[in-house]
């Protein structure tokens, strides 16, 4: 889950690390006493979970309060690809001497996480060149050892003075990130003020590990960030629903299933509109549950039709086929298919045949009888 | 003997008591696999089928021996599961939990290497030889004695594909399911790896799906040892960026982990990659007889 700039940052704070004077404002708040107590040139900065809000025009500097006014007024009512902005931040200016760039996130290839910095902060991480990027693999059950630090501070050729006051910072970016069960801990840009040697997080990018929310139930409130109402009512379903351009969903028992079945459709000329992932149940009440989750919000969705992919465990086929039913899906006006394997799925296809839903063994047959369906509509 | 699985292999249920644990413990004995006792705090004394239930992995391993576990505990309680198991000594540990913190699998990850425990998952169905052991919640019905080693990502894709093989007369050696999460205890690579070794193995199919390098890393490891015919799918052509798609570890962020980047350095590695989900089956025997 992606926290807002203004969320990040007051967790750095918690944890000792500089950052700008800021005050966080909802769309309609006046903006002058904020501003007076902040002075100019400051900066307007839309908060909205998602990046690029720089070259969307969310991020502005003015030096007026008629230029401040004109901004908030403009970026609180924008909305940044498709995020509608909740809050904005009036940040005072930070004068520093020199942008750096440092993250701490979770390297998959080795499992553990990894410490990167680069020289050249400010920038797009992805066309900083290699030779001005550092990386540490660090060890979950040790602090960042001297010896890392050391060579982060060489290659960043740090004044002596700034040295110490670096460390302290990386060892507040560690406590912070295994704390907080972060993925992502960001901050491009850190700049260092020659006159005063602090270092101040100027933007902050913080990913949380929504599977540890059970320890951190005070992040419970924005679980839902980024999901569309229909992907929300899923998640709280128990399920995990993610909206798509095309026209065929796809209810499957399993996400990879899922992902190939999505894949499997397009091979034969169709486009996957909604992937809803049941788990890797079979649980017939389950079933029941997505099914009527994906025909409720078909119109919504965008849906033409429907196509239900299960993969029988434990639990018989005639019993999920009753699940299906359960839903009653031939009353309401969609092409639905279902393809099913698994124990006893002879009899589980009859029932579905019987009561007017198309089932089939074969996948691509499954495919194309529900495009028959679509295409004759 | 694959990961440490063999047909001597004495296991524990961690977590028997519950739904899923009772129901796959009475698959996994069908299936012939040797399961000596389980866990389940508070409930020491009280029997799972024929299966004798410890309060906790000392007092079970006071009463009789065991080399590999399987967990089906709750994901806040699986750190610690995982750490009783590591300190009893277990030598692999198979973990079915889905949703365990990163940093608890980053935690466990480590201490396993640190004490010498070989782990697989979380989130994983766990790792099936036909005819020898499952330690699994892998439907027994699917598989079918042969020598190709399959290694998976997913779930019931991986039984899929597996009933698939099976249906063409394509039987298993083993399948192996490392699970969908960002971090897990067996990687792509380190399960091809050992199978490239193993003699009993003379093919492999692998299962991968988008997000991280997994088959990427796999590929290299492929490049660098004595080849075996090799098939791979990639799930989530059609998945957009930046979602992540059911499991923790299918997500395409910042441009890495796509499609497109998995099936390049695949096949740069000599490695085929079947496009199609029902190809995958005559593209292995093809490439079986043209070996």
């Amino acid at each position: 889950m992606n926290l807002l700039e203004h969320e990040g940052k007051q967790l750095l704070s918690e944890f000792g690390i500089n950052i700008p004077k800021g005050v966080i404002l909802a769309p309609d708040d006046d903006v002058t006493s904020a501003a007076s107590a902040l002075g100019f040139p400051l900066f307007v900065k839309a908060q909205v979970p998602i990046g690029g809000r720089g070259k969307a025009g969310g991020i502005v500097k003015v030096d007026s309060m008629a230029h401040l006014i004109a901004e908030s007024n403009r970026i609180a009512g924008m909305s940044i690809r498709g995020y509608q902005v909740t809050s904005i931040l009036l940040e005072e200016m930070v004068h520093g001497d020199r942008d750096i760039y440092v993250s701490i996130s979770i390297d998959r290839r080795s499992g553990s996480p990894a410490l990167l910095v680069g020289r050249e902060g400010g920038m797009d991480i992805e066309s900083s060149p290699a030779d001005s990027m550092t990386r540490e693999i660090l060890d979950v059950f040790e602090e960042i050892p001297a010896s890392a630090i050391a060579r982060i501070e060489g290659s960043l050729n740090l004044p002596k003075e700034s040295r110490r006051p670096f460390a302290e910072f990386l060892h507040m970016m560690w406590s912070l990130f295994r704390t907080k069960d972060l993925e992502l801990l960001e901050i491009n840009p850190l700049t260092l003020s020659s006159r005063n040697g602090r270092f101040t997080a100027i933007d902050a990018k913080v990913v949380f590990n929504d599977d540890a929310v059970f320890r951190h139930p005070n992040m419970k409130v924005a679980m839902d960030r980024g999901l569309s109402p229909w992907e929300a009512e899923c998640r709280i379903a128990g399920l995990v629903g993610v909206q798509l351009d095309g026209t065929i969903g796809v209810i499957a028992n399993g996400a990879g299933l899922n992902m190939a079945t999505l894949d499997t459709i397009s091979d034969l000329g169709m486009t996957g509109g909604a992937f809803l992932d049941l788990g890797g149940t079979d649980d017939p009440e389950k079933v029941a549950l997505a099914i009527r989750l994906m025909i409720m919000s078909k119109d919504a969705l965008g849906l033409d039709g429907i196509l239900i992919n299960i993969f029988g465990g434990i639990t018989r086929c005639d019993t999920v086929a009753k699940g299906v039913l359960q839903a009653a899906p031939r009353r309401h006006d969609i092409p639905i298919v279902v393809r099913m394997r698994g124990v006893n799925e002879i009899d589980g296809r009859l029932l579905l045949t019987t009561n007017g839903i198309p089932a089939f063994l074969v996948l691509d047959e499954a495919i194309y009888a529900l495009l028959a369906e679509v295409d004759g509509k | 003997m694959t990961l440490g699985v063999n047909e001597d292999s004495k296991v524990i249920v961690q977590g028997i008591t519950g739904h899923q644990g009772s129901i796959h413990t009475a698959e996994m004995l069908a299936f012939g696999t040797r399961i000596v006792g389980g866990v389940s705090p508070g409930k020491g004394g009280q029997m799972v089928g024929p299966v004798p239930v410890f309060d906790n992995m000392d007092s079970a391993l006071k009463h009789l021996d065991a080399d590999c576990s399987v967990l089906f505990v709750p994901a806040p309680h699986c750190r610690e599961a995982v750490k009783e198991a590591v300190d009893a000594g277990i030598g692999t540990i198979v973990i079915i939990t889905e949703h365990m913190p990163v940093h608890d699998s980053m935690w466990i990850r480590r201490y396993a290497a640190k004490m010498g425990a070989r782990i697989i998952g979380p989130n994983c169905p766990g790792i099936c030889i036909p005819g020898v052991a499952k330690i699994a919640i892998m439907p027994n019905s699917i598989f079918a004695k042969g020598n190709t080693a399959v290694i998976s990502r997913s779930g019931t894709l991986t039984y899929e594909i597996v009933s698939s093989l099976s249906d063409n007369g394509i039987g298993q050696r083993c399948c192996i399911g490392i699970g969908g999460d960002l971090v897990i205890g067996t990687t792509m690579a380190e399960a091809l790896d050992e199978l490239l070794d193993d003699s009993m193995v003379d093919s492999i199919v692998m299962i991968g799906e988008i997000g991280g390098t997994a088959e990427q890393d796999a590929a290299e490891a492929y490049a660098n040892k004595p080849k075996k015919p090799l098939i791979a799918y990639v799930a989530g052509r059609t998945a957009p960026e930046e979602r992540r798609m059911g499991h923790a570890g299918a997500i395409i962020s910042g441009g890495s982990g796509s499609y497109s980047d998995k099936v390049r350095a695949l096949e740069s590695a000599g490695i085929r990659v079947s496009t199609r989900l029902n190809d995958i089956p005559v593209r292995l025997s093809q490439l079986m007889s043209e070996w």
